[in-house]
């Protein structure tokens, strides 16, 4: 049977499939015609791209620490876990390409059909939650606490800035004054640290060593401040004009509901601070506990 | 499609690798880290966890609206990469595509089978919802993204946008939808090969870098049917 109307059908069979929503009956004469149409494969493949843009429309949540917990006990029961490598990695090879879409059913339908085993997933969350790892996040958490004269220890022993930027760097958040302030790095998409934000009763200052210079006349920089409930509000603007260390001081900030959860650094066209960022940041950072 | 990496992901997690461990994963693309977790890289794995396990999660709690449950979910679906990375295929698809279509359906199925878990009925609870709670620290260009996919999902009438959310974060069935929507089969097949075209031609003009928005097309007709 061919012909439009036909077509349109499997293309409604594909749209509900992506979405997991067929019927038994409908499911198992989709699966039969997607084996040989190579059309409806691409259909698929297209509907599965579109929602997994609408994952990210889900309100964000926490990432407990208890699914990886399990992944690691997981890996560890497999018996296929290699130790660290030692070598720094590199591009690798792909694996060979299965006959396969890029899609749910890239897992086969043998891993979609396997339900998860509640019982087992809990148990590996159990066994995986305790253990010397348990104890990094807090010791990271108790290092915060020290406040900024602790950080600026770790900030000579950061191995992504020379001792000299390092000494540069300290010198200028220790002229804007320690007391009472928190310090939050604020790092690229690579880790590395580009700037410090002082952060003191409603206002902060920033240390900027490591964002490229803008072009003043076109765009700018724009530090905006986080919110605990997802709120994210421009705090000011500034230039950077060359490749020294620069300090920009006491921006005002406004409360925001909740607490302040972070800073982030965006570059925008223009010379003022769009409503809401329109790019992605070039730094941010969190605030300690 | 490749989702950008999701930094927080870095900062929230507690993970064996050393700080030169993260850097070093940190560096590579989902393919390579893919190859490596082929080979028996846990490291590699867990970089990827860092990446994606956030909107894994907030999916998967999203259609369970348990943390338990969702947390099952997002293990198992990592696991499930662990014992059979080589299935995914980089000419077909991006990996993050793969992995969330993974955790919509193992999250779908578990809807399905658990009884205790609350089912979402109405696409109005599924749209305008906020978390009960407060929300840890939000990263811009996520809070952009949802920005963005929301105001897409407004861009669709709102029959075709209430046959989506019911199927995706409801996990609901054609059958179901029609029923909870008083609507005939047939209509909600058609509303929702309509609302998935029209969303794709609005989401196809957001990047991860700019704000630049596709004008919405045309409403496509949607003609009832009475028959599936």
């Amino acid at each position: 049977m061919t012909g439009p109307e036909t077509h349109e059908r499997y293309a409604e069979l594909a749209a509900g499939h992506a979405l997991a929503a067929l019927e038994p009956d409908d499911e198992q004469v989709f699966r039969a015609h997607l084996a040989g149409c190579d059309h409806c494969r691409r259909a698929l493949a297209e509907h599965h791209e579109t929602l997994a843009h609408l994952a990210y429309a889900a309100e964000p949540v926490d990432l407990p620490d208890g699914p990886l917990e399990g992944i690691r006990r997981g890996m560890q029961d497999s018996g296929r876990l290699k130790p660290e490598p030692t070598a720094q990695a590199g591009p690798a090879e792909v694996p060979g390409s299965a006959e396969v879409v890029g899609s749910a059913e890239a897992a086969g339908p043998a891993d979609l059909a396997q339900p998860v085993d509640v019982a087992a997933a809990r148990e590996r969350r159990r066994s995986g939650a305790s253990g010397p790892r348990a104890w990094m996040g807090i010791a990271a958490a108790a290092a915060l606490v020290f406040g900024l004269g602790v950080w600026n220890i770790g900030l000579r022993h950061d191995q992504s800035m020379t001792e000299q930027r390092a000494q540069r760097v300290a010198a200028a958040v220790q002229s804007l004054g320690t007391a009472g302030a928190h310090a939050v790095p604020l790092r690229d998409d690579k880790g590395t640290q580009v700037a410090i934000a002082v952060v003191r009763d409603g206002s902060v200052s920033l240390v900027v060593d490591g964002l490229a210079p803008n072009d003043e006349a076109a765009s700018t920089y724009v530090l905006w401040q986080k919110g605990q409930y997802g709120v994210v509000r421009a705090v000011g603007t500034f230039d950077v004009r060359g490749n020294g260390v620069d300090v920009v001081r006491d921006m005002k900030m406004t409360p925001v509901a909740g607490g302040m959860a972070g800073l982030a650094v965006t570059r925008e066209p223009g010379r003022r601070a769009p409503a809401l960022p329109g790019s992605v940041p070039v730094a941010d950072g969190t605030m300690p506990a | 499609m490749t989702l950008p990496r999701s930094r927080s992901g870095t900062d929230d997690t507690d993970s064996p690798v050393s700080a030169h461990g993260q850097d070093r994963y940190d560096g590579l693309d989902d393919r390579a880290l893919v190859a490596r977790v082929t080979g028996g890289d846990g490291g590699a794995l867990e970089a990827l966890y860092r990446r994606y396990g956030r909107p894994c999660y907030g999916l998967a709690r999203r259609i369970l609206a348990d943390e338990q449950f969702a947390q099952d979910v997002v293990q198992e679906v990592f696991l499930t990469v662990w014992r059979d990375a080589s299935r995914f295929d980089p000419a077909r698809g991006g990996f993050s595509t793969w992995l969330l279509s993974m955790t919509h359906h193992k999250a779908v199925d578990a809807v399905r089978r658990e009884e205790s878990v609350r089912r979402r009925t109405t696409a109005e609870a599924l749209e305008d919802r906020e978390s009960d709670g407060p929300q840890v620290e939000d990263e811009v260009w996520s809070l952009m993204r949802r920005t963005r996919v929301r105001e897409a999902l407004q861009t669709l009438p709102d029959a075709q946008r209430q046959a989506l959310t019911l199927a995706y974060f409801g996990g609901h069935t054609q059958r179901e939808i029609a029923g909870l929507t008083d609507t005939p089969l047939g209509t909600v097949k058609t509303r929702m090969l309509a609302g998935m075209r029209r969303l794709r031609g609005v989401l196809d003009g957001i990047s991860d870098t700019t704000t630049a928005h596709d004008s919405p097309r045309p409403n496509s007709d949607e003609t009832p049917r009475t028959s599936p």
